[in-house]
């Protein structure tokens, strides 16, 4: 075959498939493939994907000996806390009683672990898992790792899905700030991740933490995403805008849970 | 049965590109393996292999890729076409070093493609990228001139 006729059949043949594509046939060869391709990127996540993490840890030993210790302290205090806490919802429980108030609704959340199979390209913020149709996952469900949310669902196959970072450009998830109530739309992009549209009458303080709102659409409310790190709105903006820092590396995600409400 | 070959080791590439390479990036950044085989195919005098590394990778990446179908091979084909045509205009001779220079200008250009679609626009991240190819270009340059660079032949006919 000559060089010209190759390029001739393949564009063609891009041109058909892409017109073909809008009817949604892509659906079934890109399930297939992912599922041909997951023991592969399986093998190479416990094999490769292992490698940089021991050697950063070799690297950064006397950081991880401090970040532990720092870390236990925090355990302590957040079981102290939680004790409280636990407590407080005892005494809750006992006032909704006494005041004949309505049962809320039972939240009923299911976390299904998936596996990272698939990333075409660093500026595309989105990825490949291994679980689909076929284990409950549906379109626009949340996606956390580490109990810290990282993407939504953006299509689902019968076998794997795709997910959309939030620190994508496209990516819109509705947040509060929790001590202030300000509410915002989360937007990723080249500033990192922010919160928009937080009303000019809130008072928003840094370190507080941004949580999603769970208005509308499949991701619950009250999933951390991290905490309000500087408002960087400007005089004369009709609302505010706070850059959001979290904790989570997007470039060494592995396991991730689909949440389903 | 060479095509078969060639065809079972394109899909290996593209494989590894989308399992293998993320591991290998750089604040969550790598180049794209297929590209850079195509394009020192094509400086490396494998005009068909590289045509073919290009529609064929590129229709594998598409089946991957979460962008529109097509986007991929047509990137791909467009910048070995590119590359050719300035083969044939500026450098009939190329050597490692241009060659690294022209894969690393290359996966720059293909990378501000990709970025008008994805509007994740950083100059520091598609130059860092770009210098991460040329790297690995040197290497797999050095590999195809070592392996499979066939040796010019004088043929001697006696009548």
């Amino acid at each position: 075959m000559s060089r010209w006729r190759l390029v001739i059949v393949t564009l063609s043949l891009v041109f058909i498939l892409f017109v073909i594509s809008f009817f949604g046939w892509q659906k079934y060869p890109k399930n297939i493939f992912w599922a041909a391709v997951k023991p592969i990127s399986i093998g190479f996540q416990y094999s490769f994907g292992r490698f940089p993490e021991f050697f950063q840890n070799l690297f950064h030993l006397g950081q991880i000996i401090k970040q532990n210790k720092d870390l236990v302290g925090e355990n302590l205090e957040l079981q102290s806390k939680l004790a409280q806490l636990s407590e407080i919802e005892y005494e809750n429980e006992i006032l909704k009683k006494e005041l004949n108030f309505a049962q809320a609704e039972a939240t009923n959340t299911e976390f299904i672990p998936a596996a990272i199979i698939g990333r075409t390209t660093g500026f595309l913020k989105s990825m490949t898992i291994d679980k689909g149709e076929k284990d409950g996952i549906a379109k626009g469900q949340a996606v956390v790792s580490q109990g810290f949310l990282v993407g939504t669902v953006k299509t689902v196959r019968p076998d794997n899905a795709e997910i959309t970072l939030i620190t994508d450009f496209n990516s819109l998830v509705p947040t509060v700030l929790q001590n202030s109530r300000g509410t915002g739309l989360l937007r990723g992009g080249l500033q990192g991740l922010t919160v928009e549209d937080i009303p000019l009458n809130i008072e928003i303080k840094a370190g507080e933490n941004v949580v999603t709102s769970g208005l509308g659409g499949e991701i619950p409310a009250g999933l951390a995403v991290g905490k309000v790190v500087a408002t960087i709105s400007h005089q004369g903006e009709i609302f505010q805008k706070v850059t959001v820092g979290s904790p989570i590396d997007f470039s060494r995600l592995e396991v991730l849970f689909v949440v389903k409400k | 049965m060479q095509n078969i070959l060639k065809i079972t080791a394109i899909l290996i590439l593209a494989i590894l590109q989308i399992t293998l390479m993320p591991y290998f990036g750089i604040h969550g950044y790598w180049p794209n393996l297929v590209l850079l085989v195509a394009l020192i195919l094509v400086i490396a005098d494998f005009e068909m292999e590289s045509w073919l590394v290009a529609s064929a990778g590129g229709l594998i990446l598409d089946l991957a890729s979460p962008l529109y179908f097509g986007f991929n091979t047509i990137l791909l084909v467009g910048s070995v076409l590119i590359m050719k045509i300035v083969l044939i205009k500026f450098l009939t001779e190329p050597n490692v070093i241009t060659a690294s220079l022209l894969v690393g200008l290359g996966s720059i250009i293909a990378d501000c493609l990709l970025v008008l679609v994805t509007k994740n626009f950083l100059w520091t991240n598609i130059l860092a990228n770009g210098l991460y190819s040329a790297i690995i270009s040197v290497l797999l340059y050095q590999l195809i001139e070592k392996w499979f660079k066939k040796q010019p032949t004088i043929k001697l006919i006696i009548q």
